[in-house]
């Protein structure tokens, strides 16, 4: 229903274009239109546009009786009324295509119905299947940003599979999306573009695989995703990432409902551009099979490569110029040799390193400069073709740093071979010399400047040699000997004087110019796919996670038996070959819980990834220039966790984007590249994940924390406090120092979550900061979330478990140490530090215990910054915990984080530190209220 | 014994003359004995009966709730039937047990162990032979978690709604720690 309406505004608005209504026809064509509109049903939706419609059309039907050419005043004037008029029926139009989401069994039915063939079962399997390809598929995304050509591949097969599998369980939908996406892979588009639109629809098959699991149809219409692919790429607009911008959904879990608006305004958007470029194309509104129609005119990505690879050579070899410098300039020349020789040493060098370790900005702009300077000096003796190709050279690498996404493999191959280049016309000057012959023109000159072009112009040009794998395991220098590059003898030379120079085997041999720097580069690629190759190797196979968690269990409880059996007094006065096989026994168990953990292990890898997807987006939306850096992605984690961190990574990243990197300007000002960087890693060190989330930007700004707490209430006036609590404030509730609240961040939700998320998996965060240097946010995250170290503790009869996580120290206490405030406010003194006493016996109800401090036992116990001295009868052990959450009603105080299992097989109560401080608090709280009530009750009694 | 019962059962469904609350109820109980009163579960709800073992306390929780208990791995809640019913506490004997019970919150099983002085057996009741519970006691909410009366060989015996006793408390709960306060 929607749609015809919109051919008929589309009918509209390519009438007033072709014909500007300056004929008494196209006026009276313009009143049928309008008519039409008018009869339509869905115009009576919106009332006042109805009415406005109608004066229009008794406007044109008076015009059109006065039988009179129109006036070309009055034709100007029906033009704009039917411009703004087609405006807001595209509106209106856009808004009933929302709403027709919602309209049940007219368009879609809101139930998906399987083909009768298809088993449940089977549909299932698919679906988890697909949500699995997903991740794959974002990791081939990535690559195809970074320009390879296999990943292009990759996503193709993936897709085709897909959509095979989506025919055959009958979702339409799905499979449609995914035979556009084959069609637009087909295509030539630049790769950052491809990417974008790619991730597109990853999310949209994400979502609409969600609605399928819960038998619903997505709830974005698969036209509009198809709008997106099509209409953009078939004319590359001036401004490409608007629409890929507003579309992409800021929050990183699929929200379905803002996702659909912001796909609808952007559907509308998209089939509004048409009426600009509609002038000689009456077809309408690109949906769908127009869309595929107009594919054939786009020409295939064959016809673009090819000429690049097969180009001839240049026949005019031979032709020469004329000797251009005179002999005065002779010397210059000499010495412009020796510069250029030394320019592209370094450049080689650079080249290898971004071979290696990847390209970033500093790289760019040093060959950048290289290649400046010797463009510089070349014009100025006339070397006409080495000015060219430095000139073509330097503006691709402008181009790069400008943003411009040249795959960087092809970048360096270009700049490869232009230094091979530019060494050979260096020897051609250096002939020319000696003989003042003429100077010669080198045939290849052109056909690389060509091929600058065309990357310059954003032709991928695959121009990627067939690098064959190497053998796993295989030497640099094994490598270069079976490509015949080099010798054997010349390796062991070389690597002899490596021993003495420390340099790498690569640059040793480029140094004394034994093999070229490129041959050099295609072996260290060749290795490094050869380790590629090896690791897809890897044989996995799918297990229910279920049937994990309940092994993992299991194995928990092997744990504890074998703990309570080994710990059992009998044993000790069994046979030694017999606690020898318990030793054994103890060993396995404590194997068997290493990997039953590691079972529940994933990299961090797919979660840095959407990180840097969305931190691209918000350096584009903040337009901002910010360079992500990430390390560590193979640290694996606890699944959960890796759940649990995603929120809390979003909004420091956003932060970091947001309130840390600076504009350009700002930061050039500061004596900083203008380019931010956010570094994003993870580690592990000592027992504990370490994920590091830094910036180079302008650090927190202490005073503004302090002033901003202090307004909002959070802190009194007169507080003193130090920097890690100040930089505590930032995650309290409600709290942000962003002046201006972005769509981004400012709003002062964020922080709060990041320490919540963080707290639940028993994390801590360290905030360091140095103005204008940088923020760095710390997490410290434990291994697993089902096992912690603790320490038991005895108090009375009763133990309970304190994390070690927590405990700072124990000392046995001195009355010299005990002193107490008010009478009633116990504190003891440790190394000039005063902290309160707290009664553990006293705040759990505990009886029979000691109440002698100076015989029993003081833990210093620390959470959040805060630390109380907690008096307890004595520790009785170490012990790794299985943590068993107790439920709220159990535990209504919260006071414990959980249970676990004890070695004697009984359950012992682990303790929620944080809410023992609490606890402690009103507990004193309460005390000195009672105090006072008591003080103005014996006043009372005294008066 | 039993089949006689179900055969009446059915005849009474067909006669409609009983109130619906006895056919609501009419099944297996197992029951057991507090003090001298005797008390009935659904026998569907009853996993298991465990001796008397080593129970955790937790400290700051309810009164009723005499602690946790490691059953197999699993930590679970034992609840003080006499403590709950506000009867007076005794030693435990060797007939003491801790019944263990299970029933499904959306999708989720909850289990707790309850403590009771000693099980006596698995019983029919049938339709006829249930009763609503008394009505004047039920307006205080006290017995929110009482299904309803079965009477059984001049035995009565109090049906209970297991699941109102740990969730439906709190009302309770407050009320009883109002009282100690006061």
């Amino acid at each position: 229903m929607v749609s015809s309406f919109k051919e008929l505004i589309d009918e509209l608005v390519t009438l007033c274009l072709a014909t500007s209504l300056e004929d008494a026809g196209s006026i009276a064509e313009a009143g049928n239109i309008l008519d039409k509109i008018l009869a339509q049903d869905l115009i009576s939706r919106s009332p006042t546009l109805a009415r406005e419609i109608k004066e229009a059309r008794n406007r044109i039907g008076a015009s059109h009786r006065s039988n009179k050419p129109p006036s070309r005043k009055s034709a100007q004037q029906f033009l704009q009324l039917l411009e703004e008029l087609s405006h807001s029926l595209y509106t209106l139009a856009a808004e009933l295509s929302k709403l027709e989401l919602g309209l049940p069994g007219e368009v879609r039915n809101s139930v998906v119905e399987l083909p009768p063939e298809v088993d449940e079962q089977i549909f299932r399997d698919f679906l988890s299947n697909a949500r699995l390809t997903l991740d794959d598929l974002e990791q081939e995304i990535e690559a195809v940003r970074q320009g390879s050509p296999d990943s292009v591949a990759a996503v193709k097969r993936r897709i085709h599979t897909l959509k095979g599998e989506s025919g055959m369980l009958g979702l339409a939908d799905l499979e449609h999306i995914l035979h556009v996406t084959e069609t637009f892979l087909e295509r030539p588009a630049p790769s950052w573009d491809r990417a974008d639109r790619l991730l597109l629809v990853r999310d949209w098959v994400g979502d609409a695989i969600t609605a399928y699991a819960g038998m619903r149809h997505p709830s974005v219409l698969p036209s509009q995703i198809e709008a997106l692919l099509l209409v953009q790429s078939a004319a590359p607009a001036a401004k490409p990432h608007v629409n890929v911008d507003v579309v992409r959904p800021l929050e990183h879990g699929a929200q379905s409902l803002p996702a659909t608006s912001e796909i609808e305004a952007t559907a509308s958007i998209v089939e509004s551009a048409p009426h600009e470029t509609m002038a000689g194309d009456p077809s309408p509104i690109p949906m769908p099979e127009t869309g595929l129609q107009s594919l054939p005119e786009v020409p295939s990505s064959k016809s673009l490569i090819v000429p690049t690879i097969t180009q001839p050579d240049e026949p005019d070899t031979a032709a020469a110029v004329a000797c251009p410098w005179a002999p005065e300039d002779q010397d210059l020349v000499i010495e412009f040799l020796h510069e250029v020789e030394e320019h592209l040493a370094a450049v080689d060098q650079i080249l290898l390193d971004t071979e290696q370790n990847g390209i970033d900005a500093e790289k760019v702009n040093r060959l950048f400069r290289a290649f400046h300077t010797l463009k510089g000096v070349a014009s100025f003796l006339h070397l006409q073709q080495f000015q060219e190709l430095t000139h073509t050279t330097e503006t691709m690498l402008d181009r790069i740093r400008s943003g411009q996404p040249i795959p960087p493999r092809v970048a360096v191959d270009l700049v490869f071979d232009s230094t091979t280049l530019l060494r050979e016309l260096g020897a051609f000057i250096q002939q020319t010399l000696g003989t003042r012959c003429d100077l010669q023109i080198h045939a290849g000159v052109s056909v690389l400047t060509e091929r600058l072009r065309q990357a310059i112009e954003g032709q991928a040009t695959s121009a990627d040699d067939f690098v064959q794998p190497a053998a796993p395991g295989e030497k640099l220098g094994e490598i270069l000997v079976r490509e015949g590059v080099v010798d054997t003898q010349t390796i062991i030379k070389v690597l002899e004087t490596q021993k003495a120079t420390g340099h790498k085997l690569g640059e040793e041999l480029i140094r004394n110019s034994d093999v070229p720097a490129k041959a050099v580069a295609h072996a260290l690629r060749a290795q490094q796919m050869s380790s590629e190759v090896n690791s897809k190797l890897k044989e996995v196979v799918k297990v229910d996670l279920e049937r994990v968690d309940n092994l993992v269990e299991a194995i928990g409880e092997l744990v504890i038996v074998e703990s309570m059996v080994s710990n059992a007094p009998e044993i000790r006065q069994l046979p030694p070959h017999l606690r020898n096989y318990l030793g054994q026994f103890a060993k396995i168990t404590r194997e068997l819980q290493e990997l039953g953990m590691c079972m529940r292990m994933v990299p961090v890898r797919a979660e840095f990834q959407k990180v840097n997807r969305i931190m691209r987006d918000l350096a584009r939306r903040g337009n901002k220039q910010v360079r992500m850096e990430l390390a560590g992605e193979g640290t694996e984690m606890d699944r959960i966790m890796v759940e649990q961190i995603a929120d809390p990574l979003v909004h420091l990243i956003r932060n970091a984007v947001d309130h840390g990197i600076e504009s350009a300007e700002e930061r050039r000002a500061a004596g900083k590249p203008e380019t931010g960087t956010v570094r994003l890693t993870a580690c592990h060190e000592s027992g504990s994940i370490i994920i590091e989330i830094s910036d180079d930007g302008r650090g927190i700004n202490r005073e503004r924390v302090l002033a901003k707490a202090i307004s909002q209430g959070i802190i009194d006036k007169n507080a003193v406090l130090s920097d890690a609590q100040i930089f505590d404030l930032l995650f309290a509730p409600g709290f942000s120092t962003a002046q201006q609240v972005t769509e981004i961040s400012g709003r002062g939700v964020g922080m709060d979550v990041v320490k919540r998320n963080i707290e639940s998996v028993r994390g801590r965060i360290i905030t360091s900061s140095v103005a204008g240097k940088g923020t760095t946010f710390r997490l410290v995250l434990p291994l697993t979330l089902a096992i912690i170290d603790g320490m038991v503790i005895r108090c009375g009869d009763e133990r309970f478990i304190l994390p070690t996580l927590n405990i700072v120290e124990s000392l046995q206490p001195t009355s010299e140490m005990l002193f107490s405030i008010t009478g009633t406010n116990e504190h003891i003194l440790v190394r000039g530090q005063t902290l309160p006493l707290v009664r553990l016996n006293r705040l759990l109800d505990v009886r029979g215990s000691e109440n002698d401090p100076t015989k029993a036992l003081i833990i210093i116990v620390e959470s959040l910054r805060t630390q109380i001295a907690l008096l307890v009868d004595e520790v009785v052990m170490k012990q790794q915990v299985v943590i068993k959450t107790l439920n709220h009603e159990l535990d209504a105080s919260r006071m414990f984080a959980g249970a676990a299992i004890l070695s004697n097989g009984r359950v012992g109560l682990i303790v929620n530190v944080e809410s023992l401080i609490d606890a402690s608090r009103e507990k004193l709280a309460q005390a000195a209220d009672l105090k006072s009530k008591e003080k103005s009750a014996m006043a009372h009694s005294l008066n | 014994m039993p089949e006689p019962v179900k055969d009446s059962n059915k005849t009474d469904t067909t006669s409609g003359e009983v109130p619906n609350i006895g056919q609501q109820l009419a099944g297996k109980y197992m029951t057991f004995k507090l003090a001298s009163e005797e008390y009935g579960l659904a026998i569907l709800r009853v996993r298991e009966i465990i001796g008397l073992m080593d129970i955790t306390r937790v400290p700051r929780t309810k009164e009723f709730i005499r602690g946790v208990i490691n059953l197999r791995g699993k930590v679970i809640p034992v609840v003080d039937l006499r403590m709950k019913f506000n009867m007076p506490s005794t030693e435990s004997t060797d007939q003491t047990v801790i019944i263990v019970v299970q029933w499904l919150v959306s999708n989720n099983a909850t289990t707790m162990g309850i403590l009771v002085d000693e099980v006596l057996e698995v019983l029919n009741i049938a339709a006829e032979q249930i009763e609503p519970p008394p009505e004047l006691y039920s307006r205080n909410g006290e017995t929110d978690f009482i299904l309803g009366i079965g009477k059984a060989d001049k035995r009565v015996i109090c049906l209970l709604d297991i699941e109102q006793v740990l969730s439906k408390d709190e009302t309770m709960h407050l009320r009883s720690l109002e009282a100690s306060e006061a």
